[in-house]
């Protein structure tokens, strides 16, 4: 069809505003549930402020309604009797976790939100996944027969709460929150480059971070 | 020591390289020939019928060490769905090597007694079964021999991946064979022992206990052993050195076994008589051309206790990696 | 048993029953042959706090109210450190939970039995070391960017052997019942002395550098501890080598002697201040050289 060079070019330059415009007009639209940004949960540990006085290994254990003597916390005595220090070991929530791989009826997944579970229902008490984590962090609960361990306190924290080791510390040494959102406290702790993983050639790549960790 | 693995898996390890490596042996006297040299052979016969019950025994036990898998068995199915789990291979193998090993079983008992077979043969509540009575036997026989070959090397093999698939958590299971190559070494060691037993059972001890005296044998199975207990040595002796010079947590389990709490099951149990005792008793054999009963019955014996024994000290030593 | 033999399928038994004999004895024999062995000794470690928070609840309903504690003490008793406030609960300390410090039993509103076991005050000598001291493993003796000297050394010491010490409260006050944790330089210095003079204790105690560290560097005025700065320029001349006389006396002490060590001038020499040596505003050169040596 003959069209004539004015239409054309008419037609191209309304063709460039709508392109140009479709940023703006998406801004506009009400955001889809895959492009709200995505919770991302870290936990950050401060080493220099940790007493080891064992807080939030009972409020673990009381929350979690554990037999006594038993937690998703462990604390391991660093330095030297003098000086010492202290890291308490939970589940790292890892983002390769190998809990998950070793796994043989695939009881363990790892949510996009960085929360590593266990479905208890297909946990059949291999105890694979606790010889696999390079942490130790799982439990072998005897009276249901399946492994068990830190879930972050998963239902407290989506209801705007905060997992029972944070809430519990005394000195403030543990900080929780959103390392998805630039201005939460976790995510300056991490932004300032002191926040590390713990043993990160073990290639898991946690979510809990030690601030501070003195290298051996 | 590691604890969260003890006994139970110890023997179910045991049981499963024991059956593997028997099938082994009967499956390459089957292809070898040795097994027609008379219409008698012990040895494939306890090769063929023997790991069918003891890698059911094994499974039971595995099935016991389940926690909510021995109250609700039916999670066990969801077992074998997960692929990037070595147990999830396991079972499967598993799975073929039964049924394989039961039916290889039963062809080597209706070749070696063919009484039996013509009895069977009789029984009318058996006549739905008539086309499998014209195969032909020994070629059935020596199907099930290559396809239980195959999967006896897989259950062997596979107890060793599973340890060494832990990876960094547990620096002694994951050793590798050679300095720098990603190969773990544990693979090796575990088909090298489940070869020694399941021969030590099939020829060490049944062949000397009742194959008559007259029937020429060669020595070149005695050889096979040889090289077998050589591996062996070799393999546990690079293990440890090599986990020593790692230092940390495998170094503390290679101290712990050589040096510790049990060195001397260690010494005396794995070393003295999985090694140095066979090796001679072997070595005399091979010139011989066949066991004296002492030798063969007590290298046997030692053999056996010995594999049981090792796979137990490796669970005890997968200590977890300082933090 | 040569019967035995004649019938082959005896193999397949007596292969089975090999193997599980030697199972069963390997069961057995291990664990002897480990204990034979020497067992590693299970390494000490820290104990860990006896949190006991979410077991604290119920205290809370008799020593938040007023009323329910005058009932139960009359209404002439002191109830100062009884009554928590309830912001206190969620401070750093009374996060801890009451029964955690004070033991009891948090479970119940039967004041007998809430009371069994209790510790009035935790931090009392000889609690202090189970409760304030667990987790503050680390008690500073001095605190040098303040000059100052804590009393803490001397206090764990008498913690540790037995004496009778003060209880960390009477210093830091009731920390987990709203007061804050250190407090100021009068009231802490005020206390001290009391204490110290009514249970007779050697004076020197009592003296600035019994906690201070060094009395001219910290970060007071000169009027806080001296009566006045005009009279240094009669300062003998034993003491000060130079007499404050005329300009010198006009000016400032810190334009000569930097802190913290006053006994030297730290680099000064006369002519730091005076550009030309010889430009003194008079002519009488006795004053510095004498007939003697004018190089001095």
């Amino acid at each position: 069809m003959e069209i004539s060079r004015r239409r054309f070019l008419g037609l191209v330059a309304a063709g460039a505003a709508v392109a140009a415009s479709a940023p703006l007009l998406k801004g506009t639209l009400p955001a889809t549930a895959s492009e709200r940004p995505k919770a991302r949960y870290a936990l950050v540990i401060d080493t220099t402020k940790c007493t080891g006085c064992g807080a939030c290994i009972e409020a673990c254990r009381l929350r979690n309604h554990l037999p006594e003597g038993i937690s998703y916390i462990y604390r391991i005595v660093k330095g030297n009797n003098r000086e010492p220090w202290f890291l308490m070991i939970q589940c790292q929530h890892c983002a390769n976790p190998p809990c998950a791989t070793v796994c043989p009826t695939n009881a363990t997944y790892r949510r996009e939100d960085g929360v590593v579970l266990i479905d208890e229902r297909l946990c059949v008490g291999c105890k694979y996944c606790m010889q696999a984590c390079p942490y130790q962090a799982r439990v072998y609960d005897e009276e249901r027969g399946v492994a068990d361990k830190c879930w972050l306190c998963l239902p407290w924290v989506l209801g705007g709460g905060l997992p029972a080791c944070v809430e519990a510390c005394i000195p403030g040494a543990r900080f929780f929150g959103r390392a998805d959102d630039p201005n939460s406290e976790v995510s300056q702790l991490i932004a300032s480059g002191r926040a590390q993983p713990l043993h990160p050639e073990f290639g898991t790549d946690p979510s809990i971070l030690f601030y501070v960790i003195e290298a051996e | 020591m590691q604890t969260t693995w003890g006994w139970l898996p110890a023997i179910y390890l045991f049981l499963g390289g024991l059956g593997a490596g028997a099938l082994m042996v009967a499956a390459i006297f089957e292809f070898f020939g040795e097994r027609y040299q008379s219409d008698f052979c012990p040895t494939a016969l306890v090769g063929a019928t023997v790991p069918g019950p003891l890698v059911i025994l094994g499974t039971i036990l595995l099935i016991f060490d389940l926690g909510a898998g021995l109250r609700e068995p039916w999670r066990i199915f969801y077992m074998f769905t997960h692929f990037s789990s070595v147990m999830t291979w396991g079972v499967w193998l598993l799975t073929f090597f039964i049924p394989v090993s039961l039916v290889y079983g039963f062809l080597e008992v209706l070749d070696t007694f063919p009484a039996a077979r013509d009895w069977l043969r009789g029984r009318r509540w058996l006549h739905w079964t008539k086309f499998l009575w014209n195969l032909p036997l020994r070629r059935t026989k020596r199907v099930f021999a290559g396809i239980g070959l195959g999967l006896a090397i897989g259950v062997a093999i596979y107890t060793g991946i599973l340890l060494s698939a832990v990876g960094p958590a547990i620096p002694f299971w994951s050793t590798p064979a050679f300095p720098g190559l990603h190969i773990p070494l544990m693979p090796f060691l575990f088909l090298a022992s489940a070869f020694s037993t399941g021969e030590s059972l099939t020829v060490d001890l049944m062949a000397t206990l009742f194959v008559d005296g007259r029937i020429p044998r060669g020595r070149r199975v005695h050889l096979i052993h040889l090289a077998v207990i050589t591996a062996e040595a070799l393999l546990i002796s690079h293990l440890l050195i090599h986990a020593f010079g790692e230092g940390g947590a495998a170094a503390e389990a290679a101290r712990q076994i050589a040096l510790g709490q049990h060195s001397l099951v260690f010494w005396v149990f794995v070393i003295l008589l999985a090694i140095i005792f066979p090796f001679v008793g072997h070595l005399y054999a091979a010139g011989l051309g066949r066991h004296l009963k002492p030798s063969g019955i007590s290298s046997g014996i030692s053999i056996l206790f010995s594999g049981l024994f090792l796979r137990y000290l490796i669970l005890v030593g997968g200590i977890h990696a300082f933090l | 048993m040569s019967r035995f033999r004649k019938s082959r399928w005896v193999v397949i038994p007596v292969a089975l029953i090999l193997v599980l004999g030697v199972i069963s004895v390997g069961l057995l024999l291990e664990p002897a042959l480990q204990a034979l062995m020497a067992q590693p000794a299970p390494t000490p470690t820290p104990e860990l706090l006896n949190y006991r928070a979410p077991q604290s609840v119920e205290c809370i309903y008799c020593h938040v109210s007023e009323a329910d504690l005058r009932v139960a003490l009359g209404p002439d008793a002191d109830i100062s450190r009884l009554l928590i406030l309830p912001d206190e609960v969620y401070s750093l300390h009374g996060r801890l939970g009451c029964v955690t410090c004070h033991g009891g039993n948090g479970y119940t509103r039967d004041v007998s039995v809430a009371h069994q076991g209790l510790v009035p005050n935790p931090s009392d000598y000889r609690e202090a070391a189970r409760v304030c001291l667990h987790c503050h493993t680390d008690l500073r003796t001095d605190i040098p960017e303040k000059y100052l000297h804590t009393p803490h050394e001397r206090i764990l010491r008498g913690i540790r052997e037995g004496w009778e010490v003060c209880a960390c409260s009477n210093c830091h006050g009731p920390v987990a019942h709203g007061v804050e944790p250190i407090g100021s330089h009068e009231g802490l210095a005020a206390y001290c002395i009391d204490c110290h003079t009514a249970r007779n204790v050697p004076p020197e105690r009592l003296k600035c550098y019994g906690c201070h560290i060094s009395p001219h560097d910290i970060e007071l005025d000169c009027e806080t501890c001296h009566r006045s700065v005009s009279t240094w320029a009669q300062v003998r001349l034993a003491v000060h080598p130079m007499e404050l006389t005329g300009g010198h006396a006009g000016i400032s002490c810190f334009v000569c002697h930097e802190k913290p060590a006053f006994r030297t001038i730290s680099g000064y020499t006369c002519k730091d201040c005076h550009q030309r040596p010889h430009d003194f505003g008079d002519d009488n050169c006795e004053r510095c050289h004498t007939p003697e040596g004018w190089s001095q």
